[in-house]
């Protein structure tokens, strides 16, 4: 049988506070293979971060997680914290957006990656040295001997990612979540960047979970896209048929909104996401939705196929 | 740059230089020897990574920041020069908008107070006339008045946007520097706020100097474009011509680095080596020669000269 290295089923979180409750994820399933590329495409508040952190077991204390996400066939939602910090940075790593932020300032470049080595494997502090300088090497860092001895503040943006990335691989891990890995960094290093995730996925055969707002990484990197909208997955396909066969209004808005030459009119999703706490009771996407009847405000519909490995939820998704 | 005088020159700048002064005595040039005019309803893009001097360009442009040398004009008025009565008067003709609309709106003061103040210390009218005046605004940038009475902190990011550009048509300008007003907005937001400029810029026949990062929507949405690197113009020319065929390396670069939301695009790119260099070192020669794919011997020796390479288009490359 067919198992796959992480598999997120029936996900939910939601926060609890003055006797209301706020789902922030809703009811979501999706699985990454073995050296797959995975990416989770949404906008602000759709749930994509949260999704990322409840597989690293990094949620806020007061969020409630119910479904299970199974990696290696153990479910991470019922690890002890102690057994969970065994598995964060040897076998799932994480990136986020902001390098600066989650690299810590009183310590060497070369401390922080040795500390990973030191945690999880058994070897002494110069042997961890030497390969810290050996990652920063594979991730292109120039004089990595002089480099180790620095301090974050020292190096330009898309530097400390290189070095939040060393990191994240230094203990060959099988699956890397990035969260908006190339957000905060400028074009020509977003390139840069992203060439060397792909190229060190490959080496080192691991799987990669991309979340991004940008469609340019989706069509160029995913093998397989799910897109979110108001803590949902809205439709879930291969990176193809999100671009050329899009079977939910949202994606197809999200496609719209992109700039095209000059002249041709952009077409905007109206409105704007939901609050939480102000959710429609049928389809979340309905009020913004230039397809919705009737039966859209009535009944949320589920997440259903329309095609091979192509799942969408709108219920006139064959019609648009 | 172009040389018929069908139009009115509205924005003249002749060799704008800032250099602020940095510990040791050194200077930090963000903005060096920079000449462009913008005309009547004109977009004008100005486009480049971070650091390059873009954003500070735009705050000389508005007086927002003295430059060390130079000139700049509006509508025939000296920018540097003026003060009093000339100075409102510049003031009166253009308008800036910044990047994160909440931190340039006051959270104390209502939005009908945000937009009015700009009325009535502009006296354009009497503070009876101040609500349908506002009214008026407001709807003009699609809000309702409903918004009258409601803080910054109660509206969305696109919305306050929206406000933001609602008090910069209070005083009817005749020129906007929008200076990165879509990078905190969400992609469908992104889409909204550019049809709602361009269509002050189409009905109203305002002048924009549009500064951003991002080449998809600068493709889009200006007439002409500056490419800037290191505080200085290394590239200008019609966009479309410009999008066709870069003629600067850098621009190239620039170009190719951009991830197109476009299945099976990915096309042939060029990876820039390292990171920008600081405005404080800036290499000698052409300041890009240390990560130009194109370099020749000449180029870390001398600076190039902006020049024209073709009719209407301008560059700063040995290779022209």
């Amino acid at each position: 049988m067919h198992h796959p290295l992480l598999s997120v089923e029936d996900l939910s979180i939601s926060f609890v506070y003055d006797n209301n409750s706020l789902t922030a994820v809703d009811n979501i399933s999706f699985s990454v293979d073995q050296e797959d590329f995975i990416v989770i495409v949404g906008e602000s508040g759709s749930g994509k971060t949260l999704t990322a952190l409840s597989i690293m077991k990094l949620l806020p204390l007061h969020a409630v997680c119910s479904g299970r996400i199974l990696f290696k066939g153990t479910n991470l939602l019922t690890q002890k914290t102690d057994d969970m910090r065994k598995i964060r940075g040897r076998d799932i790593s994480m990136v986020f957006q902001e390098p600066m932020t989650s690299l810590n300032p009183v310590f060497t470049i070369g401390n922080q990656i040795a500390e990973v080595l030191l945690t999880h494997q058994d070897i002494t502090r110069k042997e961890a040295m030497e390969k810290t300088v050996e990652l920063l090497r594979s991730v292109k860092i120039p004089a990595p001997e002089l480099r180790i001895k620095e301090y974050p503040h020292q190096m330009s943006g898309g530097m400390r990612q290189r070095i939040m990335i060393a990191m994240a691989i230094a203990c060959n891990p099988s699956l890397i979540v990035a969260d908006e890995p190339t957000t905060a960094l400028d074009v020509t290093i977003q390139a840069q960047i992203l060439e060397l995730l792909g190229g060190l996925k490959e080496k080192n055969k691991m799987s990669l979970l991309i979340i991004t707002h940008d469609l340019g990484i989706v069509a160029e990197w995913a093998r397989n896209v799910s897109v979110m909208y108001a803590g949902r997955i809205v439709e879930k396909a291969s990176v193809k048929d999100i671009f050329l066969n899009p079977r939910h209004p949202y994606t197809r808005g999200l496609l719209e909104s992109l700039p095209k030459r000059k002249g041709q009119k952009l077409t905007p999703v109206p409105g704007q996401v939901p609050k939480l706490s102000e959710l429609p009771v049928g389809c979340k996407f309905a009020p913004r939705c230039r397809y919705v009847i009737q039966e859209c405000r009535e009944k949320e519909p589920a997440l259903f196929s329309v095609g091979a490995d192509h799942y969408s939820r709108c219920i006139r998704a064959m019609e648009i | 740059m172009n040389e018929t005088k069908e139009t009115t020159e509205l924005l003249i700048l002749q060799n704008v230089k800032k250099y602020f002064p940095v510990k040791d005595g050194k200077l930090l040039k963000a903005v060096d020897d920079v000449s462009f005019v913008v005309r009547e309803a004109e977009v004008f893009g100005l486009v480049g990574e971070s650091g390059c001097g873009k954003s500070t360009l735009g705050r000389l442009i508005v007086r927002l920041l003295e430059p060390t040398g130079g000139n700049i004009f509006f509508d025939g008025l000296d920018v540097i020069k003026a003060g009093g009565q000339e100075l409102s008067r510049i003031r009166r003709g253009l308008q800036i908008i910044f990047q994160d609309p909440l931190a340039s709106l006051n959270p104390r003061m209502r939005i009908l107070d945000t937009i009015g103040e700009a009325l009535v210390v502009n006296r354009i009218v009497s503070r009876s006339e101040v609500k349908d005046r506002v009214a008026g605004l407001l709807e003009k940038v699609g809000l309702d008045t409903d918004s009258f009475y409601r803080y910054p902190h109660e509206f969305s990011g696109g919305q306050r946007q929206r406000v933001c550009i609602a008090r910069a048509l209070a005083v009817n300008p005749r020129m906007i520097v929008a200076d990165e007003p879509l990078s905190a907005l969400d992609v469908s937001i992104q889409a909204q706020i550019i049809n709602l400029l361009e269509d002050l810029q189409k009905d109203s026949g305002l002048a924009f100097v549009f500064i951003s990062h991002n080449l998809l929507v600068m493709e889009h949405f200006s007439d002409n474009v500056a490419v800037m690197y290191l505080g200085r113009i290394v590239e200008m020319s019609a966009t479309d011509e410009l999008f066709k065929e870069p003629l600067h390396p850098y621009t190239e670069a620039l170009l190719s680095a951009v991830l197109k939301p476009e299945v099976g695009e990915k096309g042939r790119r060029i990876i820039l080596e390292g990171d920008v260099p600081s405005p404080v070192h800036i290499p000698s020669g052409c300041p890009f020669h240390p990560r130009c794919h194109k370099r020749l011997e000449l180029c870390g020796k001398e600076v190039p000269v902006f020049r024209k390479a073709r009719p209407d288009r301008w560059v700063a490359c040995h290779l022209w």
